[in-house]
């Protein structure tokens, strides 16, 4: 389980210890939600063991929420999940914090707390919460990558003031300490591209330090209609990855098996744009992202160190949806994401690209219970990762993928 | 007889649907709840951005689920239907910013709910009887 830090202890702590009276103490209130799903792809295994169809894809989550002093609330959710090689059914506390609502302008998180960035990120794992299965296909929500986006443990400060004509605006800071973890998906991101070049390749050091960010929301006079900005910092994010050359590597026969060593340090710096329209039946939204790495990195060659290599490469990400509710408890979505990378040297031909079609449907079968179908049309290969060497060759471009779920709320 | 019956039967429908029909949009708070709740108010709270009370307690949602008076008034308060509102909702709560309306199937269950929760607040129809709680719309 992901270890609670000191600060977490601490608000938690100074909350218990306040404790005094109960009297009009709103009761715990306790929920959580668990859903299954199905993969198939007609290539590649996407997330999964998906190329022959795969039901390792589970989310399960507890929360709860209780108010034992005024204007002051503690909230934690329990999560676990399993996705492929991902999660493993690990608990991880997703959320632990202490909130104090001193006024609607102002209010302080202490502890485990979700980070703000753009519509999904606090609740990506949150089945129940959208129309479609699986999030926009790209770097914003890849659910690989929760270890590296979705909580910190620190402070965050937020807020919500009004500024006349039906206008309001939703503002968020937070900064806090991160733990990432070697076999998560954003490791497994960084050793793709090794592992489909060298062998023994794995991730031996893969440490955070802090995450910044901030986030604010426009709540136009226009109703329904919301637009926001968002922005992240990751500084001296350490990953060393291991590995050897091939045991026939024919540009250097002499280089056969020999160890190789990749030392980077990486700042992230991620801004993220937002829009968000309920309309009448419909919602439509659109988010637009840069993510930039500053590295320098050195490696070592069967023992010879190479001199620092100073890189700035980078990601754009953008998707739109619509989606529109239906009579009978059905609803509908369309999305259309594209990735590109950028990490120097490539022509436009070989620049890392996806693009996908995807198209939802939802069922709500009960109040508690939805079930949902939805197939998915993409060009390119960039969201592939082979850290397990399930997809060691990409032979090709255009590939299809069908999902089912079904999810259960209380 | 059995037609006098008949005919109270059918007296007593009409007078059930007249006042069903005459039911319109009501919230209601605790009647220990003294403070001046406006539209403006309403409307923060019912979209979370007003968590607690002035007087520290929490608020927490009732919520006449499936009901068209109750519909209104979440129309007017926080402009969204029930199945936006949900999803709001859901998404606040499970990422820990804001706790879950408890849904009700009927009026009498809020009302209840309400007197025994000093922050609860009841968005409902006015068709029962509403006189242990405060209506505030």
């Amino acid at each position: 389980m992901k270890g609670i830090s000191k600060i977490t202890c601490v608000s938690l702590f100074v909350a218990f210890a306040g404790i005094h009276t109960a009297a009009n103490a709103a009761p715990v209130n306790i929920g959580g939600f668990i859903s299954n799903g199905y993969i198939k792809s007609s290539h590649y295994n996407y997330l999964v063991n998906s190329s022959e169809g795969d039901f390792d894809f589970v989310e399960l989550g507890v929360n709860a929420v209780w108010s034992p002093l005024d204007r002051t609330t503690i909230n934690g959710q329990l999560f676990t999940f399993e996705l492929g090689p991902y999660g493993n059914y690990d608990p991880l506390i997703d959320y632990l914090f202490v909130d104090y609502s001193a006024t609607d302008t102002f209010g302080i998180r202490l502890g485990r707390v979700k980070r703000p960035n753009g519509i999904y990120n606090e609740i990506q794992d949150i089945d129940i919460a959208r129309t479609s299965i699986l999030l926009p296909m790209g770097a914003m929500y890849d659910p690989r990558y929760r270890d590296f986006g979705a909580s910190v443990d620190g402070v965050s400060l937020y807020g919500s003031f009004y500024i006349g004509n039906l206008q309001s605006i939703d503002y968020n800071i937070y900064h806090g300490e991160i733990d990432l973890s070697a076999n998560g998906g954003i490791a497994a991101f960084a050793l793709t591209a090794t592992s489909r070049t060298l062998a023994n390749a794995q991730v031996t050091e893969f440490k955070g330090k802090t995450n910044s960010g901030a986030q604010i929301w426009w709540n136009t006079p226009i109703s329904g209609l919301r637009t926001g900005l968002s922005y992240s910092y990751y500084p001296d994010v350490h990953l060393v990855i291991d590995a050897n050359f091939p045991p026939a590597y024919p540009p250097n026969p002499m280089l056969a098996n020999a160890p190789v060593s990749s030392d980077t340090v990486i700042d992230v710096k991620s801004a993220r744009a937002s829009l968000e329209y309920f309309i009448g039946q419909w919602t439509l939204i659109s988010e637009l992202e840069n993510q930039r790495y500053y590295t320098h990195s050195f490696q070592s060659v069967a023992g010879n160190t190479t001199p620092t290599i100073y890189e700035s490469s980078g990601i754009d990400s953008w998707y739109i949806s619509a989606t529109r509710n239906l009579p009978a408890n059905f609803s509908a979505g369309l999305t259309y994401a594209e990735f590109y990378g950028s990490f120097g040297g490539q022509s436009d031909d070989n620049v890392p690209h996806n693009n996908d079609w995807q198209i939802s449907v939802r069922y709500d079968a009960t109040d508690n219970w939805s079930l949902k179908i939805e197939y998915h049309s993409i060009e390119g290969t960039d969201r592939l990762f082979n850290q397990n060497g399930q997809n060691p060759i990409l032979d090709e471009k255009s590939w299809t993928l069908f999902a089912a779920k079904s999810s259960f709320s209380f | 007889m059995n037609i006098l019956k008949k005919h109270l039967l059918v007296i007593l429908s009409a007078a059930g649907l007249t006042a069903s029909a005459m039911a319109g949009p009501a919230i209601v708070v605790n009647q220990g709840n003294s403070e001046s709740i406006d539209s403006a108010t309403i409307s923060s709270v019912l979209v979370g951005k007003q968590k607690f009370w002035k007087g520290g307690n929490e608020v927490i949602i009732a919520f006449l689920k499936g009901n068209a008076s109750a519909g209104e008034a979440l129309k007017t308060h926080a402009k969204m239907d029930e199945g936006r509102f949900k999803n709001h909702w859901q998404r606040l709560a499970f990422s820990g910013r804001g706790r879950m309306p408890k849904m009700f199937d009927d009026t009498a269950s809020i009302v209840a709910f309400v007197q025994s929760n000093e922050g609860a607040i009841g968005v409902t129809d006015s068709s029962s009887d509403l006189s242990t709680v405060k209506v505030i719309n």
